[in-house]
């Protein structure tokens, strides 16, 4: 899962994968501004066949926060 | 203190914070890019900042500092503090500010308050987002995609939510109808200013 997500956001923002881990923050550590996340999380919807409501891309501080709420969809696909 | 032009002569009397709101003052923007901000004094940033060494975001305090420092007031990193959802501002609400960058070009908005700004270029994501961008009616009066952006991405940092604004559920129309909103071009950038209360005039200071 972590594999997979890390290579989305290596291929869509340009982002080195060493620098890709967990507690990285999207925006100060990444540099992923409002477009940039807006586009990831449109990839990851498209990479994993969930939906991501603009309440929950809002919550999204941390490549972890990306990996939780990715499984918890998975885990519950109908939420 | 820069004291170019009728600016400079205003600047000479120093307003302290309450002269600054008591004249209705103009939102004050400035619009830089990176190379010329870096060359500059560098300010200290706010206790909040975590931002990596290759964020643009830290020269907007920079650009900050040198616009109020145009209006008479003082820019001091311990001031500032940010929202739960990620807005900076003035912990007393002395001043009223948003910033932002876009492949180098910094720009930074101060005034008496609340305010968003946004700055950006012709991305190949935006095409990608589109949909989660324009509304029906947007399309319908064909706004362009890129103004469609940058205005609500300053709408949304004048409500202070982050990416809490769904883009694609308010029209631009229905923005200009909940706030002003000033749109303009600089380059190969559109940027746009949101703010609340009565319409006031737009100045621009150069760095």
């Amino acid at each position: 899962m972590f594999d997979k997500i890390q290579t989305i956001i290596h291929d869509e923002c340009g982002v080195a994968r060493e620098d890709i881990v967990p507690e990285a923050d999207l925006r100060g550590d990444l540099g992923i501004d409002s477009m940039a996340a807006v586009n990831l999380s449109f990839e990851i919807e498209n990479a994993f066949g969930i939906v991501i409501s603009d309440e929950e891309l809002a919550t999204l501080t941390t490549v972890a926060d990306i990996v939780a709420l990715v499984e918890a969809k998975q885990e519950k696909p109908n939420d | 203190m820069y004291t170019g032009g009728l600016y400079g002569l205003m600047n000479r009397f120093s307003w302290n914070t309450q002269d600054y709101f008591a004249h209705d003052r103009p939102l004050y923007i400035c619009f830089a890019d990176k190379s010329l901000v870096a060359k500059q004094h560098q300010v200290s940033l706010p206790v909040h900042y975590r931002g990596s060494a290759r964020d643009e975001s830290r020269y907007a305090y920079t650009v900050l500092a040198n616009l109020l420092r145009y209006v008479g007031l003082v820019y001091r990193a311990q001031d500032i503090i940010v929202s739960p959802a990620g807005k900076p501002y003035h912990a007393q609400n002395d001043y009223y500010f948003s910033y932002a960058h876009s492949f180098g070009q910094i720009v930074c908005v101060i005034g008496d308050r609340p305010l968003g700004v946004d700055i950006e270029r012709s991305r190949p994501e935006l095409m990608a987002i589109r949909s989660k961008v324009l509304t029906k009616q947007d399309v319908a009066q064909k706004t362009p995609l890129l103004s469609a952006w940058v205005v609500k991405e300053a709408y949304s940092k004048l409500l202070g939510v982050g990416l809490g604004l769904s883009f694609s559920r308010i029209s631009v129309e229905a923005i200009y109808q909940k706030c002003h909103c000033v749109m303009g071009y600089t380059s190969d950038y559109r940027w746009a200013v949101c703010y609340s209360g009565r319409s006031l005039p737009l100045r621009f200071v150069k760095l």
